[in-house]
């Protein structure tokens, strides 16, 4: 073989990045090639849209929510989709030394020669990546400062809830699910691209599109303590609210899922179950901006994973939802899944279960399916007085029974999930966390013996916009960090393994979930002291962070730990999920009172989802969402 | 029911598949069998395994035109068969070169491996002649010590032939080493004692000699 003929055909971008590919590691997170990748002739379509995810490829590559969206976009004859990820730190220096721009793995051809650049927001920590890989392409950080040569910056994902503290940098948001809106949002950029028209009239009619929110296109002002004062649409185009946008039903689930040629954290295909959840949990972002319900059939489910396992070859298949054990016919989701595949050789993981014997059960039926390792719950509290605060009501003697069926199933390892710094919490219910977790070993010792094993991941409460605690304060770090502490003693010699996050990772998610507009200064300062990878426990740098405040003269309390006013105008209120905001406040009211709110799926409680998507429910005669 | 068949191939690893390691490589391997729907024999245990197994590990970043490994199946099927099945699963840039059924009770080739034969492309231009001082003072060294990994090695005894080629005007080291278990023979080592920085060259595998 000739070897230079190999490199021949690649674009000579490529060609020089190669040869430093073996300096890096892991460098096949840089060379695309996965079984299933589509390659398109770049001259043949119209409009190159680059799906981002601002993290490392290992991170980003088993993310559904972009491989649904490339499925998409390139079943469209005039669209070609590709991927990109952050480089980790060894390949930017790279890429930064030689002056190299970051590329679509596809076509090897950089970001900048692309129409459209999708990046998904999934958590806030990824925010200053975004700034990076737009530096690596060469292109304006600002959207003001981009014109008709460059790039379109559109965003989406769960974290795009509240757009706001990333609204300077990207062009246009899209709200909610992406699946229906990715093909209009494509469609207007081809009409506009034709039309030779101005950027400022691409921004229009991209706001014209329901769930599309276009920053620019607003004014916002704020009162002298730092509040909002108002939030104006500038051009008739924008609206007020800006409504996110849901699918009536699922669509046909992904099934030629790419499979990568290097390990990455989820290698698994994964079938969503269930989108939406009605249980209400007052903390819980996704619960509340992902209503309504949506279920998937027994059949289909049955048929994704068939055609996803003999399209890719994996081993190990997730079902996916907020809550699998709500979904109806879940009993019969796992026989037939049982039946179908118990010799077809694979794993399959039924995550997110309520606590309830039931949910053993269900595990227990898939048998030699299940994957090996654990059982989790997540009772979130350790009270039944902080369970009722945070609307996740389970009474003590239901977990117990819950605990002992798992090790009568002949499970040995349990992991426990609860929250600290929640609303109204008390060292004693940190406290009861300590005692509980020991009660469950106590039990888990009874029935297997000294095997059992108990571990405890510790997550830190932050307020997010859209739930009902968005008026709630953060905790301040040092409150946090003395029940870490209280909590790693108490775990110290017991054989119960205690994980957590420090509270430094949780005041950076405090910060910018619950920023204004203002806060893209505090980003871009931040980036420019050297943030990036802030999701990444060891890259963290909280002192870039606090410098970024001062430079940009703001002061990080007023956004973490400041209880927001009832009639404040929060810096996400033209952003609407669907939910009523006298609903959340209402639930918000209730959690003070220790008062709980029923699954909706027995009783309506008007959350606002019947009301505003009335007529997509109506146009849909297979929408079944479950409300009453 | 117990009856099996070992099956051995034969592939060609270029392009972007020189970027995945050989852990990975088995996990890919695995998928491309899983995906083509033969019959394959699975290990026991709790999460079973298709059975296969690869000659040698190809360090990352090098191209092969002789990879080989050997896989099992529960149910027989004519080689095209099953190379069709193959080409239909594998991902771009592994190409199958050959397939056979092979006796069940061959050793394994990773245990009667001696040598790896390698091409050497150099992306910066080098003269024939200045890299023919470098092999021939090389060649003096009696001893080539190297450390990997905390272990003392002697890289010369691991060498088995060394010979400067010229092929349409282009100049290519060819390198034989050794393949045996615990002295395998590493191309990229050798080229560091050359004074050649093996991130500016191209190495391919070209032969298994057992």
């Amino acid at each position: 073989m000739n070897l230079q003929a190999t490199t021949s055909k690649k674009s000579s971008l490529f060609e020089r990045v190669e040869q430093y590919l073996p300096q890096v590691t892991k460098p096949g997170r840089y060379v695309g090639g996965e079984y299933n990748q589509v390659n398109k002739d770049w001259h043949a379509v119209r409009t190159h849209v680059a799906l981002i995810f601002p993290d490392i490829y290992d991170i980003g590559q088993p993310n559904l929510g972009l491989a649904i969206l490339y499925d998409i976009l390139n079943r469209q004859d005039d669209i070609c989709a590709e991927r990109a990820y952050a480089p980790w730190l060894d390949m930017e220096r790279i890429l930064r030394e030689q002056q190299l721009p970051l590329y679509g793995l596809e076509s090897k051809r950089p970001l900048s020669e692309f129409d459209i650049l999708a990046f998904t927001l999934p958590y806030e920590g990824i925010f200053t990546n975004v700034l990076n890989i737009l530096d690596l392409s060469g292109l304006p950080l600002f959207s003001t400062e981009r014109d008709e040569n460059t790039p379109l910056v559109i965003a989406g994902g769960q974290a795009a809830f509240n757009p706001e503290p990333m609204s300077a940098f990207i062009d246009a948001f899209v709200i909610g699910e992406g699946e229906e809106v990715i093909l209009e949002v494509a469609q207007a950029y081809q009409t506009w691209k034709d039309s030779h028209r101005s950027r400022q009239e691409l921004l229009e009619a991209l706001a014209d599109i329901d769930g599309v929110y276009v920053p620019s296109l607003y004014h916002v002002s704020y009162n002298p303590d730092g509040t909002v004062a108002e939030i104006l649409p500038k051009s008739p185009q924008a609206k007020m609210p800006v409504i996110k946008r849901i699918v009536a039903s699922l669509p046909e689930p992904l099934t030629n899922f790419l499979v990568p040629n290097v390990d990455v954290v989820h290698n698994r295909i994964s079938v969503e179950i269930m989108r939406g959840c009605t249980r209400g949990c007052r903390f819980c972002h996704a619960g509340m901006v992902n209503r309504p319900i949506r279920e998937r059939s027994v059949e289909e489910v049955i048929q994704a994973i068939d055609a996803s396992l003999k399209a890719t070859g994996y081993e190990q298949v997730g079902l996916l939802s907020l809550s699998s054990s709500d979904h109806s016919q879940i009993v019969q989701i796992v026989q037939e899944v049982y039946a179908h595949f118990k010799d077809a050789r694979v794993n399959v993981s039924l995550p997110s279960l309520r606590i309830a014997s039931f949910s053993v059960d269900l595990m227990d039926q898939l048998q030699e399916l299940r994957p090996g390792g654990g059982f989790t719950i997540a009772p979130e509290a350790a009270t039944e007085r902080m369970r009722a605060i945070i609307n996740k009501p389970l009474d003590d003697e239901d977990l117990f029974e819950t605990v002992r069926a798992v090790f009568k199933h002949g499970w040995l390892s349990l992991k426990l999930y609860f929250m600290i710094g929640l609303p109204e919490e008390q060292m004693e219910d940190v406290q009861a966390i300590l005692d509980i977790t020991r009660r469950i070993q106590t039990e888990g010792r009874r029935i297997v013996g000294g095997r059992a094993r108990i571990n405890v991941g510790i997550g830190t409460f932050i307020p997010k916009p859209h739930t009902p605690f968005q008026w709630a304060p953060a905790e301040q770090p040092e409150s946090i960090q003395e029940k870490i502490n209280l909590l790693r003693e108490g775990f110290k010699k017991t054989g119960i393994k205690m994980s957590f996050n420090k509270p430094t990772e949780t005041l950076l998610e405090a910060w910018l979930t619950r920023g204004d507009r203002r806060m893209a200064q505090v980003i871009w300062h931040a980036w420019q002291n050297g943030a990036k990878f802030d999701a990444w426990s060891e890259q963290l740098n909280i002192a870039a962070w606090y410098k970024a405040f001062e430079e940009a003269k703001l002061a990080p309390e007023f956004y973490a730990h400041r209880e927001r006013g009832l009639d404040e105008i929060l810096p996400w209120d033209h952003i609407s999920s669907g939910l009523r905001k006298s609903f959340l406040l209402q639930d918000y009211k209730w959690s003070k009172e220790g008062k709980t709110r029923p699954d909706c799926r027995e009783q309506c409680y008007y959350c606002g989802i019947l009301p505003t998507f009335e007529t997509l429910r109506k146009g849909d005669p297979s929408a079944n969402w479950r409300c009453p | 029911m117990n009856e099996t068949f070992r099956i051995r191939l034969e592939y060609s690893i270029s392009g972007m598949a020189r970027f995945t390691g050989h852990l990975d490589k088995q996990r890919l391997w695995e998928r491309t069998l899983r995906r083509s729907d033969l019959p394959l024999s699975y290990s026991q245990g709790y999460s079973p395994k298709a059975r296969l197994s690869l000659a040698s590990a190809l360090p990352l970043g090098y191209t092969s035109r002789c990879e080989a490994l050997d896989f099992w199946m529960s149910a027989d099927l004519p080689d095209n068969q099953i190379q069709q099945a193959l080409e239909f699963s594998l991902p771009s840039d592994i190409r199958l070169l050959k397939v056979e059924h092979v006796a069940k009770n061959l050793p394994a080739m990773q245990a009667i491996l001696l040598s790896s034969q390698y091409q050497i492309y150099f992306n910066k231009s080098i003269s024939q002649e200045s890299l023919q001082r470098k092999v021939d003072e090389l060649l003096n060294r009696e001893v080539i010590q190297r450390n990997r990994r905390g272990k003392v090695l002697n890289l010369r005894e691991q060498l088995e032939d060394i010979q400067i080629q010229c092929i349409d005007g282009q100049v290519y080291l060819f390198l034989q080493m050794s393949a045996r278990p615990g002295a395998t023979g590493r191309p990229d080592e050798l080229l560091e004692e050359l004074g050649i920085d093996p991130n500016t060259c191209l190495i391919e595998r070209i032969k298994l000699i057992y």
